[in-house]
């Protein structure tokens, strides 16, 4: 399941080079395919973030796309705008889905690390969170908004996602507010 | 849906709005939403399983972290074994139960798990494989259209892991589809949120002619309905001439929702309705409890019904509906049955069978790539792709879309067991062994950090 997660044929990651499931391993700079990268990643401790364009989750399948980017330990996904059902799914799954203006270009180079910050406050419907890039020259700041359209939502993502919301026993009682 | 658990804020908006659509984008209620919590789920095998693994996987977590009482779900949910059916054999009398064995054989470990989370939840109802179309099965068996929960009696709603869910609302059942892990969510107690929803009437007027049957009717409906947008939106029917259409027509035509992008394509309850409820053998004592149900609560359509608050209506003659087919690759196109000919492509010149094994090989691999397709597309919307008639888009399995999408001819038929020890062999040979399956290690990853 792993290995499907990123695996279209005709994607081109920014990061690689080559077509498909592949990214770039950095610090290292070496390209392998995005599951032994994230598994790499996890063993080293480093959270993960994708960033993508516009309509981000658009075609099929989607409930395995929302699983397979939190198992790869993903924790936010930066896009221009998400499709509808993925979005939701996302946040079910636990993972932040945060909107870029279209203005705001990153122009990245790849070798950049990020800090997202204001969390957990901004984890609320229509919140607004710091996305900090640290590239060669200096941190740049960039305002992204939060896409959490409901308190209940918002719930999953504090809890980690909604089966893990279950497993806190923090689920409020059917129709109270 | 209003006693299920809407804020009284959302319940202001709703009433608010519904009596005067104007008010949508009055700040008190703009953003209040609805919450909706759904008396039922239902599924099918292909979309169904995921979400009775990831249960699985939630309790048998909860039970090892010692919690109490996070394993529970308080509503019914049905799963029905239906996208597993592949054709072998055909042209005999015994295909459809060699088919049925092949199922079997093909898929056994799934039947296994199935078997096991119907013992294990007793929510849960697993319909067996050879039983029928789930969406088919909703309406003859599990809609209750009216129910009585504690003494006290509500409409039926449900949402389902099928886009064509919406086929139940023929029989003013409240419900669409949605995707895996939104039935997950609502299983496990929490409600889904909609924005006060933009509910558009459809006036039907007139009859079909003579030879006109619902499958023209409902392509000829959706090619008009698709030129409006009516994405996120509810179309609900009305008109002296909805009183003219029998219920598998209402059916047919609310099957096609997702295809003319609304969310349901709902037919408000009527003397049809229950004529339908007594045919499928619900009880005396149901059908008139729902009569008097609906009827109180005003939600008893008749002819001289005045026409309720919408925020929009659209005319339709059902007179001016001719014999259509749909193509010549997408189910929103149509074409004049005389236009057909022109449609087709050249025969090949070599002279032999109409359809070699060749070519039935490929139609057969395009028939199964598009299950599959349909199956993965299930939940998204259309999106529209241009002028009604125009080219590009999923042009390549439209044409295949058109005979999966379209029941209408299914109707015929009544598809419940046909005697009565068919079903009991299915049970039979479907008892299997309950053992505790290996579960995907989900679970592992959501198991909440130890502090
Ligand atoms: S043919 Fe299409 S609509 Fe019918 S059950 Fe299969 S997937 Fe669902």
């Amino acid at each position: 399941m792993l290995r499907g997660g990123f695996a279209n044929p005709r994607v081109k990651n920014a990061l690689s080079d080559r077509e498909g499931g592949f990214t770039r391993l950095l610090p290292d700079d070496r390209v392998m395919p995005v599951h032994e990268a994230a598994a790499i990643y996890r063993a080293r401790g480093v959270p993960l973030i994708v960033i993508a364009g516009d309509r981000y989750g658009a075609g099929s399948a989607r409930d395995w796309a929302a699983k397979v980017t939190r198992l790869l330990g993903v924790s936010a996904v930066i896009a221009e705008n998400f499709e509808r059902i993925h979005r939701t799914n996302l946040v079910a799954m636990g993972v932040l889905p945060l909107r870029i203006a279209r203005h705001d270009r990153l122009s990245l180079t790849g070798q950049e690390s990020f800090d997202i910050n204001g969390l957990p406050d901004a984890l609320k419907p229509y919140g607004n969170v710091r996305l900090t890039v640290h590239g060669a020259d200096g941190p740049r700041p960039i305002e992204l908004a939060c896409l959490i359209e409901t308190d209940v939502e918002a719930g999953w993502l504090k809890a980690g996602g909604i089966l893990a919301q279950m497993l806190q026993g923090e689920r409020r009682p059917a129709g109270q507010e | 849906m209003l006693r299920h658990g809407c804020a009284p804020s959302q319940l202001n908006a709703l009433a608010a709005v519904g009596t005067n659509p104007a008010l949508r984008e009055d700040p008190r209620y703009r953003d209040a939403g609805l919450d909706f919590y759904p008396e039922r789920i239902l599924m099918q095998d292909s979309s169904g399983l995921p979400v009775l693994a990831d249960i699985a996987a939630l309790f048998q977590a909860a039970e090892e972290l010692g919690l109490q009482g996070a394993g529970t779900v308080r509503m019914r949910a049905d799963l029905v074994v239906d996208h597993a059916v592949e054709v072998d054999y055909w042209g005999g009398a015994d295909a459809a139960a060699k088919n049925l064995d092949a199922e079997f054989e093909r898929h056994g470990s799934r039947f296994k798990f199935l078997k096991w989370a119907q013992g294990r939840f007793p929510w849960l109802r697993v319909t067996p494989p050879g039983s029928g179309i789930c969406h088919q099965l909703n309406l003859e068996l599990f809609a209750t259209v009216v129910g009585v929960k504690d003494g006290v009696a509500g409409v039926d709603s449900l949402l389902g892991t099928d886009s064509h869910t919406t086929m139940v609302n023929a029989l003013s059942v409240f419900g669409w589809g949605v995707g895996g892990i939104e039935a997950t969510s609502v299983l496990l107690g929490n409600p889904v949120n909609l924005p006060v929803p933009h509910v558009v009437g459809v006036r039907l007027s007139g009859a079909l002619r003579a030879g006109v049957t619902a499958t023209d009717l409902a392509l000829s409906l959706t090619a008009m309905l698709r030129r409006h947008a009516l994405v996120g939106k509810i179309v609900e029917f009305c008109g002296a001439g909805m009183g003219a259409l029998s219920l598998p027509d209402r059916a047919t035509i609310a099957n096609m929702a997702p295809e003319y992008g609304a969310t349901m394509g709902f037919f408000p309850a009527d003397a049809e309705t229950l004529a339908y409820l007594r045919m499928t053998e619900r009880s005396e004592q149901h059908v008139a409890i729902a009569e008097s149900f609906l009827k109180a609560q005003g939600l008893f359509w008749s002819a001289d019904a005045p026409l309720p608050v919408f925020e929009e209506v659209l005319d339709f003659d059902l007179g001016s509906v001719q014999a259509t087919v749909a193509g010549p690759s997408r189910p929103d196109q149509k074409l004049g049955l005389a236009q057909v000919p022109q449609s087709v492509p050249p025969a090949p010149s070599e002279s032999g069978p109409a359809i070699g094994r060749k070519a039935f090989a490929e139609w057969r691999y395009r028939h199964r790539r598009h299950h599959q397709l349909h199956q993965h597309l299930q939940s998204a919307p259309p999106r529209r792709r241009g002028p009604v008639g125009g080219e590009g888009g999923r042009a390549r399995f439209g044409a295949q879309a058109l005979g999966q999408d379209i029941p209408g001819s299914r109707f015929a038929h009544r598809v419940r067991h046909a005697d009565a020890s068919r079903a009991a062999k299915i049970l039979g040979r479907a008892r299997f062994r309950a053992r505790r399956p290996r579960l995907h290690h989900l679970y592992g990853q959501f198991r909440p950090p130890k502090s």
